[in-house]
């Protein structure tokens, strides 16, 4: 082997890892406010929902979907939610309310794209409007839905998910970590996941298999719009109030973060392990623009920088491993 | 052989893909006309004929690319990059000439990258073009500090969106050359010919002995040109740039507009005189449901629904899965 | 020896060393080598890897003659096709056109020197129309690069007429029928003017109307003067229309002779080859019920009434040429493609199969035709691609279960013996055979009763061919029904315990496989009839 083999060999398989701990260490020595550990925690805190939302387009993409409405999707059932608890309903059946919206959202783009054969770039993004159209409507023009000056009595339980603690770490976190396990489990070791794997590489062998494809590739857009709607449910309950159309740049950071992710697994799949640091990745990052004071300009050029790059990267290892 | 007198749902794909489009067209265009007859008065006409015109224009800058086989996120970004650059400098003071230059310059520039990511890196388009997407918003919200740049009227330059020849939008007249070049481009010159070709069957294409990448390229590279100059026409239509810098609104209706033109033929073949008048028929429904009564926020949604349906129309038959072979 | 050196050979299979400098033409008596040659290949090998594809190709092709290339599959004939269009470049060797050297790097080299090709699958631009797909690549233009339609559009309706097409230059390609794109296809191969043609498998999807159609058409290129090298399995086909045949097998040429001056019964036998080189681990079975039964079975085009029985502890080959329906057949039961009518019962239970997954639910096991496209998932690791047709059993409460997954796995290597590096290699990393081991061994675990075999050993060396075989009897001991499709005839006789031959979508007839002449399938593969099949197989014997 060549020492320039060696060395693309060594960029191919480690550059990922290597460029991340480069890049927050260059982040630490601009701005030493950044590794501080509240600081850190409250990354943590604030990527938990964009970790949730990652989650659903890493299982999509994982069968060579895409989902382009899941942030409009956790957007609109943040404002159902809210809307539910403002028209005097429990915090139990706004949550209900919420997934049960995202459950019906996953279910039409699963009969469009899985069952009827529309591309899913063109029938998630026309669903992309269609739910936020239904929602600008719903909110007379997304008048923000407030919560936090309603008496505490009424949104204690529904505030419980996004602003308490238990002990130490807050349940933002801890609904994460369970929300990362059963995904884990159910991506990297069910039956479903090993019947995603099958799809994404050969949907002919798969089929002659025995496996019910159109089934699989609809349930992961089911799957994603739920998780979507339960991110939306986070964030609500987090700040307490509901902005239609607030979510919508999570749809950026949730391609970047799945993106890095791939280069996480050696094989360049989609996989929960890798999106959970490439959401980490990218909360950090927005972290060290907001520290800067650096505007929504910067996070842009960012996300879209380091998508070409990550990706880039995976088609150097793929290369490198041929 | 033939099969007769079954009625798969092939068939009435087929049918409905051949005449469907037209006749649906017409048909909800009167029913708006007839409960406003509004709708139809030549002032309103003239007035949907330009408002459509921007969006028509993205359409076939798109449409560009899908003919030779690529995608782009990025369109509706790449019109409000330039719109913005051309809103600054004649702020700064350039002229109109300086204005289209740099507009047009940037689109071809970005085109470029576009495929030099595609074609030299190899990065699946969807992600390139998403990637380049992401960073002309960063660098137009960074160009215009987040603040809408209005421009006082300069006689020369709002002629191209405000101007009028009789009662014809100026602007429409430049969309109906745009698309005659365009036309004449695909259907009368070798190497649209050859676009058509390598973008629809690579493999014949590459059966006889075309380099398909060299039409990727020259897709990207003319696209990047319409929608670069798209953004010059915005800024005169628009008396400036707003500050909502995502064109993620303009690359749905691009998109369906263009989609919902392919439905014309019935092999789903992208064409430029389709992807025109479904720009127009777009444009035309908006200003229907508007004066009908529907509010601006629900239009987005009936966009969505017709984005949906057109491309429906043109894989009902097929009924694969809609898995994404371009990332 | 089955065959014999002929006199008349315009060339011939020469034994090593020998150099076939010239060869005689006994009926006209005059020296080869003269103008009358148009393509001449010399001494052409070829090999992939260790596998020797073309030994020693000796071929002379006259110009203004029909010429078949015949042989099973396998024997090299499309390689020969590749390397003389200059898609292959061969390992050595020469190739002549007009007496002249010609080197073939590149399609384009070979289409200077006048060759010209109609591929089985030919790639037409569908919303394009004749005039456009035909002259792709090489345009006309007139004023300003604007292309002139009326000229291109002459030429071509020029060379419709030539062929006598019932179709117009402006005729877009998806509204013509398969046999209308055949032509559409030749026209394209036309306008280069080229001294040769060559056509691929031209009728393996054609109908009879259509075929009769081509033959019209080549009958009038004939008449113009073009040469044409014709490919095909079909023997009745190549007897009505071709001057020459050359028959190819095992990577050699076996002779070339007149086609008036040979039959059917000649050619079959060079085609065929004699002993049986591989080893049949035929064992018997003990014959229980009928575990399937297929009753008039319609669907799609090229399935056209099939009905057959299976029995538990049973081996039915199925024979027949490319585009007979086999694979169509076991796809509509498989529940691949939609069944028009006919009925399938299982056990006696009558079912109808919407999906693959009904069908393994009923206990079909499925090994597809196209091992690298439909049987396996190259970029998943042998573990997983063996757990697919039962992932269930995998598991345990929905999570796939280390263990078992070791278990098993290691239960179906040492069964099939596959040869790999461990539960984690990549499928795509191992040989065909390997690969083809791995696609069987998914049915492995679990209840499955019936097992279809598609073309299991193509691409597969010899090792892996006996494992496969042996797999099949095992399984047959255990009291499964099993289908094998092969194209190899001689290995249905190996291993089956019925032949039954296909042609034109249904079961023309079958045979007790211990008896059968291999002359016979073929006979009745081609589309032979009871009158003569009776004479012919009697003359055989």
């Amino acid at each position: 082997m060549t020492g320039e083999k060696k060395a693309l060999n060594f960029i191919a398989r480690h550059g990922a890892v290597i460029g991340i701990c480069c890049v927050l260490l260059i982040f630490q020595m601009i701005e030493p406010r950044f590794m501080r550990i509240d600081n850190i925690l409250g990354v943590l805190n604030s990527s938990s929902l964009l970790i949730v939302m990652t989650f659903g387009m890493t299982m999509v993409m994982a069968v060579r979907g895409i989902d382009l409405s899941i942030a409009q999707v956790a957007d609109a059932a943040g404002v159902i939610a809210a809307m539910l608890i403002l028209s005097g309903k429990n915090f139990a059946a706004a949550i209900m309310g919420a997934l049960l919206f995202g459950l019906l959202i996953g279910i039409v783009n699963a009969v469009l794209i899985s069952y009827l054969g529309v591309p899913a770039i063109i029938g998630t993004l026309g669903m992309m409007f269609v739910v936020r159209s239904a929602e600008l409507t719903l909110t007379n023009g997304a008048q923000p839905q407030i919560l936090f000056t309603l008496p505490a009595a009424r949104v204690k339980h529904f505030f419980f998910i996004g602003q308490e603690n238990i002990g130490p770490v807050s349940v933002l976190i801890l609904l994460t970590v369970v929300v990362i396990v059963v995904m884990y489990f159910v991506k990297e070791r069910s039956v479903f996941g090993r019947y995603m794997d099958a799809i994404c590489n050969n949907v002919r062998s798969s089929l002659l298999a025995g496996i019910n494809v159109r089934r699989v590739f609809g349930a992961t857009f089911v799957i994603s719009s739920l998780l979507a709607a339960l991110a939306g449910v986070m964030l609500v309950s987090r700040s307490g109030n509901a902005v239609p159309r607030g979510v919508e740049t999570y749809l950026t950071d949730c391609f970047v973060a799945v993106y890095i992710g791939t280069l996480v697994s050696s094989r360049n799949k989609f996989n929960i392990i890798g999106s959970v640091i490439g959401a980490l990745f990218v909360g950090f990052l927005s972290n060290f623009i907001t520290l800067m004071g650096m505007g929504i300009a910067y996070k842009n050029i960012f996300n879209g920088v380091f998508i070409i790059l990550a990706v880039a990267l995976g088609v150097l290892k793929s290369r490198v491993n041929a | 052989m033939l099969d007769k007198k079954r009625l798969r749902p092939a068939k009435v794909g087929t049918l409905l893909l051949g005449k469907g489009t037209g006749v649906g067209m017409v048909i909800i265009l009167c029913l708006l006309g007839l409960r406003a007859p509004l709708f139809f008065d030549i002032t309103n006409i003239m007035t949907i004929l330009k408002q459509g015109s921007v969006l028509t224009m993205i359409a076939l800058g798109l449409t560009a690319v899908l003919i030779g086989g690529g995608f782009d996120m990025g369109a509706g970004a790449l019109v409000q990059l330039t719109c913005n650059l051309t809103a600054g400098l004649l702020i700064a003071g350039a002229g109109t000439a300086a204005a289209l230059t740099s507009g047009i310059t940037v689109g071809i520039g970005v085109g470029a990258v576009n495929a030099f990511l595609v074609i030299v890196m190899k990065i699946p388009t969807f992600v390139a073009t998403l990637g380049t997407m992401f960073i002309m918003q960063g660098i137009t919200s960074w160009y215009n500090g987040g603040k809408a740049l209005t421009i006082n009227s300069i006689p020369g330059f709002a002629v191209l969106g405000q101007g009028r020849i009789a009662i014809i939008p100026v602007i429409f007249l430049i969309v109906i050359v745009v698309c005659i070049l365009m036309n004449y481009f695909f259907k009368h010159t070798k190497t649209g010919l050859r676009m058509y070709a390598s973008g629809e069957n690579p493999a014949a294409a590459r059966l006889r002995g075309l380099n398909t990448r060299r039409y990727l390229l020259l897709s990207y590279v003319i696209s990047g040109l319409i929608l670069g100059f798209t953004g010059v026409l915005q800024c005169s239509y628009n008396y400036g740039a707003s500050a909502i810098t995502s064109g993620m609104d303009f690359l749905i209706q691009a998109l369906s507009a263009a989609y919902l033109g392919s439905t014309f033929s019935k092999t789903g073949e992208l064409s430029v005189i389709g992807t025109v008048i479904s720009g127009m028929f777009i444009a035309a429904l908006s200003n229907g449901l508007i004066i009908n009564g529907i509010s601006n926020q629900q239009i987005s949604g009936v966009l969505g629904i017709i984005l949906i349906l057109s491309i429906l129309l043109t894989v009902i038959k097929k009924r694969e899965i809609g898995q994404v072979t371009i990332f | 020896m089955p065959y014999r050196r002929v006199i008349e050979v315009t060339f011939e299979a020469a034994g090593a060393g020998s150099f076939p400098a010239v060869s005689i033409c006994g009926k006209v008596g005059e020296i080869m080598a003269d103008s009358r040659i148009l393509l001449e290949c010399r001494e052409i090998y070829k090999s992939f890897d260790k596998n020797k594809v073309l030994q020693d190709i000796n071929l002379k092709i006259k110009r203004g003659e029909v010429h078949a290339l015949l042989g099973q599959n396998g024997a090299g004939k499309s390689t020969l096709v590749k390397i003389i269009t200059g898609v292959y470049s061969m390992d050595s060797g020469q190739i002549l056109v007009d007496g002249q050297p010609v080197k073939m790097n590149s399609p384009k080299d070979s289409e200077r020197a006048g060759i010209s090709i109609i591929h089985q699958d030919q790639q037409l631009v569908p919303f394009f129309d004749v005039t456009r797909n035909a002259f792709l690549g090489s345009e006309m233009t007139g004023k300003c690069g604007k292309l002139d339609f009326k000229k291109m559009r002459s030429l071509v309706q020029e060379k419709l007429k030539l062929i006598d097409s019932d179709f117009t230059a402006d005729r877009q390609i998806s509204t013509l029928s398969v046999g209308q794109r055949e032509q559409a296809a030749i026209v394209t191969a036309l306008l280069q003017n080229p001294k040769l043609l060559i056509l691929d498998e031209p009728t393996a999807s054609l109908s009879n109307r259509e075929i009769e159609k081509l033959f019209e058409v080549i009958g009038k290129l004939k008449e113009e003067g073009v040469t044409i090298i014709y490919i095909s399995h079909h023997l009745d086909e190549i007897f009505r229309i071709t001057d020459s045949i050359t028959v190819l097998r095992d990577s050699r040429v076996q002779g070339t002779f007149p086609t008036g001056q040979t039959d059917h019964k000649e050619v079959v036998s060079l085609m065929i080859g004699k002993e049986l080189k591989e080893f049949y681990p035929k064992e018997e079975a003990v014959k229980g019920d009928v575990v399937l039964e297929v009753d008039d079975l319609y669907s799609g085009e090229l399935v056209r009434g099939v009905s057959f029985r299976l029995h538990s502890g049973e081996i039915l080959g199925l024979a027949g040429l490319v585009g007979a329906g086999r694979t169509e057949t076991m796809l509509a039961m498989y529940g691949v493609e939609k069944v028009k009518s006919g009925s399938m019962k299982i056990e006696g239970q009558p079912f109808a199969a919407n999906s693959p997954l009904q069908a393994c639910k009923e206990g079909i096991a499925f090994i597809p035709e196209d091992r690298r496209n439909e049987g396996i998932v190259a970029q998943m690791d042998i573990g997983e691609n063996l757990s697919l047709s039962s992932t269930r059993l995998w598991a345990k409460r929905g999570l796939i279960d280390r263990r078992r997954e070791s278990t098993f796995f290691e239960d179906i290597r040492k069964t099939l013996n596959i040869v790999c590096t461990g539960k984690k290699q990549l499928v795509g990393e191992l040989s065909g055979g390997n690969q083809q081991k791995v696609v069987i061994g998914r049915w492995m675990v679990g209840d499955f009763k019936i097992f279809v075999f598609d073309q299991p050993t193509t691409g597969v060396d010899i090792g892996a061919k006996t494992e496969i075989y042996k797999q099949m009897v095992s399984l047959a001991k255990q009291g499964c029904g099993i289908i094998f499709i092969s194209s190899e005839n001689e290995e249905l006789m190996g291993i089956c315990d019925r032949i039954a031959v296909m042609a034109k979508g249904r079961i023309v007839k079958e045979f007790d496989a211990a008896q059968v002449k291999e002359q016979d399938i073929l006979y009745w593969a081609a589309g032979g009839d009871e009158d003569n099949g009776g004479k012919e197989a009697k003359c055989v014997g």
